[in-house]
């Protein structure tokens, strides 16, 4: 099957041509495919969210390829359009949500912020109203703030109306930024229901960027990490997240729980080392305290 | 017995309604008849979900914000007589959320001296200070950097020593990591903990992290505008149920200790470690 979004060999350089210039992102390889969450972690500076701008064109490669669907993106005009909309199918192909999407709130009401990308991509008002409705229902908008001005909802109200605007133009990959940043635990809590709710719905590949092991762990099929602007690690999260002490030493943490089942597993208990939830952890202490029993 | 610092009696605080918009429903208020007082030399958490009141909390500290009714007061000083507001925030400062929003200077050690420059403190004086507060917050050796060029935590203790060359006798932390990564979350989580311990700093830390807040003395948490829980962070957490009921989260090492009958309140994965190796670990050597 063709990858949703594959990029070869992807360099990047910033303040290239100067003395200064430094890859952002250096020789990277990775796919992803039709379908698949996949999460993408590394501390500030590791390069995350220039690989992203690539999806859909918002940087260019220094070197390397970036295919959408089997196509080079960098082809030509054209095919740099369609990584972002094709106009005869009406389908966006890469939506970016980017951090703190809520800064780039700008309508009168909620529902021309959301209808601002459908519109743009000049569909018809009847198609637009569906894909309104859907987007809001799924990103968790409520009906009643709609016709409200976006400046009048609350933080994590805005952040679901933002990328609900994405999501109104039904890309085919789905890419969020950091979208949990700076929500309290609830709010975490839902906008990660949310995203996985929607990729049960559309069947849309998604690609999340984040600091949070936790919030990755819980949604993700598999995880790339990042390291000083090379891929340092790819695999499912029980592949990843057992090797702590290379995360650690990359700036990133494992969930306290698997923290605990790692060091556990080291003073000798029989226990798993890929417990990543607290319910799994509870479930796997039970069956210890069964067999002691035994 | 500790002095009371900063004391809230009775405070009720409203944000300005749109006047032109009559049929509004009126707001409910941010804060309602909250008391509390925080003591020299303590470390408090501030918990609670986004519009519990607790940034309007930490912004009545030093008179950015003014209750409606009700008085902070400062050392004695009530942050409602405008004649205070430069006494009060010479001694209480304040480090907000985005590290980008409060950078002022081309050149970390200007952003640093900005403050006493405002404060028409000598030269040589001020230059004392911004070495000090650079130095205390691991950073003087970026002195001369352009801020821009700094990560985000980075830029957090460059604002953080902002506030030290002012001689402020408290520090209030509007959800200072939030934007950061884990390794510059640690940082200045570091740093203001040595500043507490090592320099008697009072911190009132806002977050939405428990585990920052599990290091604290005091966690206080917020729901609605009110003050719901108040205590030391085991007192707190071992009250899972209402902490949850404020849409907040225990640690996970917390929930999950007690979830498999651990009757001890514990707030570190080392310490339920420790725990489960106490009760499973008698076969395995």
């Amino acid at each position: 099957m063709t990858p949703a979004v594959e990029v070869r060999n992807l360099t990047h350089y910033y303040l290239k041509g100067t003395e200064n210039q430094v890859a952002a992102i250096n020789n990277i390889n990775l796919s992803v495919e039709k379908g698949e969450t996949l999460g993408i972690i590394g501390h500030t500076g590791s390069g995350k969210s220039t690989l992203i701008a690539h999806f859909n064109g918002l940087l260019k490669p220094d070197e390397g390829e970036v295919l959408v669907d089997g196509k080079n993106i960098f082809e030509s005009k054209e095919t740099l359009r369609q990584s972002r909309f094709t106009l005869r199918q009406s389908r966006f192909k890469v939506g970016l949500c980017f951090q703190y999407p809520e800064y780039q709130l700008f309508e009168e009401t909620v529902y021309k912020d959301i209808a601002f990308g459908p519109k743009n991509m000049k569909l018809p008002q009847e198609e637009i109203d569906r894909r309104v409705l859907t987007a809001a229902g799924m990103a968790g908008v409520r009906k009643e703030n709609l016709e409200k001005s976006p400046f009048d909802l609350s933080g994590g109200e805005k952040r679901r109306a933002a990328i609900a605007g994405v999501m109104s133009m039904e890309p085919q990959v789905l890419v969020l930024d950091e979208p949990a940043a700076g929500l309290d635990p609830a709010g975490r809590r839902e906008l990660i229901n949310m995203i996985k709710n929607y990729r049960r719905a559309t069947g849309c590949t998604v690609i999340i960027v984040s600091h949070s092991m936790e919030d990755i762990a819980s949604v993700a099929d598999r995880v790339c990490v990042l390291n000083k602007a090379e891929i340092a690690m790819l695999g499912t999260p029980k592949e990843v997240y057992t090797r702590d002490e290379e995360l650690r030493s990359m700036g990133l943490n494992v969930p306290e729980i698997t923290r605990i089942f790692i060091m556990l597993k080291k003073r000798g208990l029989d226990v798993p080392a890929d417990v990543f939830t607290v319910d799994d952890a509870v479930a796997s202490i039970r069956k210890l305290s069964e067999r002691g029993k035994a | 017995m500790s002095e009371k610092l900063i004391e809230f009696k009775n405070v009720t605080y409203f944000y300005d309604t749109d006047e032109d918009e009559e049929n509004r429903p009126q707001p409910s208020p941010a804060i309602k008849d909250i008391n509390i007082a925080f003591s020299k030399g303590e470390f408090a958490a501030v918990l609670g979900h986004n519009g519990s009141g607790k940034s309007t909390l930490a912004k009545m500290c030093n008179a950015i914000l003014i209750p409606t009714s009700g008085e902070v007061t400062v050392e004695g000083m009530s942050t409602s007589d405008e004649e205070n507001g430069d006494l009060i925030r010479r001694k209480v400062g304040m480090v907000f959320q985005n590290p980008d929003n409060q950078i002022v200077a081309t050149i970390v050690e200007d952003d640093v001296a900005f403050g006493p420059e405002n404060l028409g403190v000598e030269p040589t004086e001020i230059r004392r200070r911004v070495d000090e507060s650079l130095k205390a917050v691991n950073m003087y050796d970026f002195r001369l950097k352009q801020p821009h060029n700094l990560s985000g935590g980075q830029k957090q203790r460059v604002a953080i020593a902002g506030v030290l060359a002012m001689r402020t006798d408290v520090i209030v932390l509007d959800e200072p990591t939030a934007m950061l990564d884990p390794v510059g979350r640690a940082d200045v989580l570091a740093t203001v903990h040595r500043l507490n311990r090592d320099y008697g700093i009072t911190v009132i830390m806002v977050t939405h992290f428990m585990d920052e807040a599990v290091q604290a003395d005091r966690v206080i948490v917020m729901n609605k505008g009110s003050i719901v829980l108040d205590g030391t962070p085991e007192e707190v957490f071992s009250n899972t149920a209402a902490v949850k009921s404020c849409g907040l989260d225990v640690p996970q090492s917390t929930e999950f200790c007690s979830r498999i009958g651990i009757k001890n309140t514990v707030l570190t994965a080392e310490s339920a470690v420790e725990e489960i190796m106490n009760i499973y670990g008698g076969g395995a050597k």
